[in-house]
């Protein structure tokens, strides 16, 4: 019965995506960049696949962040401010139905979109007779539960605050943590005992999305498949860290007056 | 493969833009950015060209570590005397005071968030390793340069690759790269300078070395101030000058020219030797 209360809670996060010509920005911008990547051919693509590959999955990536964020930042607030939050909570669906229900639906756009983007991207390089490996089937595998966890991310900060600061703090949280993660690394010898915790403890908290992100390994030469323990404690961290999130909207979306 | 398209463009203007002629003559250069015109749009896009084939440049060196990103010891893990990851083969000299970006296991506080990624992204221990073949970052060297033919590194770093392959021509395609570069950058002293150590080191071409050199010496008398790499070039300039009339002119001369450059450099131990 609740399966059935996500999937229309998530179709319809899809139609209004199609409605709102989403999915149809991203379809037109891997067409674009289908076309216009021919235009490497200029330069002969012979020593320059480590290099087609390296952008193809920095492009790759941005965009499909780009799509996580702006859809899951927007479908609570839309559907507060178009007023059609009330008619959904009228019905027999609880809120916790409704975010389970919109993140799955976040979650799905953000793959078709990905999945438009890798499938011209890899007629892209295939273009370049750049071979297959197995590595870019965890790579997409990894990126599929990267972007679900800053989808999750997005849907909490969005029921916090107002969609332009989430889609703000999303960013940030998806490519700020790595370089707060260094910096911390750099400092952490010479901390006080007190500083040492706390940096401990901001890394615990921190969404860890860069883990996600395989590419280097994809893309650069010689490089062994992930560990499977690997993919599956990222995996359990994935469903641990999304679940905390989607628990924290929940418990925002209770105290809010509607 | 925006970015791809992006490269192309630049690399294209480039091409047809020509060579430019700075308005204005700053004392300094920094890292290689020159205003070439007052024109925002234009300064603009000189940026863009700039910082493109800066971003090209750290690529290449990812290329040539294989993915595995390096950063410069801090000063404090120096004076911790945390030891650099050095390298087998001396490609980069810069790695003599590198360690890998992602900390390893003893270096790093996060426990299994860190396993991970040592074990998920392009981590391996560094310690004396070598480099991919540098040839493959070779198109990367081409593109920067296109991109911004005033990024002089691009040029340097470049015909470096290219003279250290093994093959017959390698030396003549790195002059020919070199003097490309050279016809977009008339006043700069590390072409010059590069030109006339590969005439010397490679051909064995003394009085060709001689001429290029001498040029450089001459631009780098007439700067008043130098920036780091000009001033690196100088002093190698002045070492093979000694070295080359060491060879084929007088003891006199040799010291003449040693002690010219002691005047510059006066911590140079090998110009104080010929000198």
């Amino acid at each position: 019965m609740k399966f059935r209360i996500y999937f229309t809670l998530a179709r319809g996060v899809v139609l209004e995506s199609v409605r709102r010509k989403d999915l149809w920005v991203v379809a037109i911008l891997g067409l674009v960049v289908l076309a216009t990547a021919s235009t490497i051919g200029f330069f002969g693509s012979s020593g320059l696949e480590v290099f087609i590959k390296d952008l193809s999955a920095t492009v790759l990536g941005l965009f499909a962040t780009v799509v996580a964020t702006v859809v899951s930042c927007r479908v609570i607030p839309d559907e507060v401010k178009n007023r059609t939050l009330y008619p959904l909570l009228a019905r027999p669906i609880s809120r916790l139905d409704f975010i389970i229900g919109k993140w799955l639906g976040a979650v799905l756009v953000t793959w078709i979109g990905f999945a438009l983007l890798l499938i011209t991207t890899s007629i892209a390089l295939a273009g370049f007779h750049v071979p297959f490996e197995w590595i870019m089937l965890q790579y997409v595998f990894l990126k599929l539960l990267g972007l679900a966890l800053i989808c999750s991310i997005g849907i909490c900060l969005s029921t916090l605050l107002t969609p332009p600061a989430a889609v703000t703090l999303t960013f940030i949280s998806t490519y700020g943590v790595a370089m707060v993660s260094r910096g911390l690394s750099l400092g952490y010898a010479h901390a006080s005992p007190l500083g040492q915790w706390t940096s401990k403890a901001i890394s615990a908290l921190l969404p860890q999305t860069q883990l996600f992100d395989i590419s280097g390994r994809a893309v650069y030469v010689g490089w062994q498949l992930v560990p499977l323990w690997v993919v599956g404690a990222l995996t359990l961290y994935c469903i641990v860290y999304s679940g905390a999130m989607l628990t924290m909207s929940f418990l925002r979306m209770q105290k809010k007056a509607l | 493969m925006v970015a791809a398209t992006a490269v192309g463009l630049a690399g294209v203007c480039g091409l047809v833009a020509g060579p430019t002629e700075p308005i204005v003559h700053p004392v300094v250069r920094v890292a290689a950015l020159d205003a070439d015109s007052s024109n925002a749009s234009q300064s603009l896009v000189g940026q863009m060209r700039t910082s493109l084939s800066a971003w090209l440049y750290m690529r290449a060196d990812l290329y040539l570590h294989n993915g595995v990103e390096l950063r410069t010891l801090s000063q404090q893990e120096i004076q911790d005397g945390r030891v650099a990851v050095g390298s087998s083969d001396h490609l980069e000299a810069s790695d003599a005071s590198s360690v890998t970006v992602i900390p390893s296991a003893e270096n790093d506080y996060r426990g299994v968030f860190g396993d991970i990624e040592r074990a998920c992204s392009t981590y391996k221990p560094m310690e004396g390793h070598g480099h991919q073949r540098p040839t493959q970052a070779l198109p990367l060297f081409r593109l920067m340069t296109m991109a911004d033919p005033q990024f002089i590194a691009g040029w340097t770093m470049g015909s470096s690759i290219l003279a250290g392959d093994h093959a017959k021509s390698s030396t003549a395609k790195a002059l020919a790269y070199l003097k490309d570069g050279l016809r977009q950058n008339l006043r700069c002293i590390e072409l010059w300078s590069a030109i006339g150590i590969l005439y010397a080191a490679n051909e064995k071409d003394y009085i060709a070395a001689r001429d290029y050199l001498n040029i450089a010496r001459g631009l780098g008398q007439r700067t008043s101030h130098l920036s780091q790499p000009e001033s690196d070039a100088l002093r190698e300039t002045y070492r093979w000058l000694a070295l080359i009339a060491n060879e084929i002119d007088t003891p006199f001369d040799r010291i003449r020219i040693a002690r010219e450059g002691l005047e510059i450099f006066p911590d140079d131990p090998l110009l104080s030797r010929l000198g």
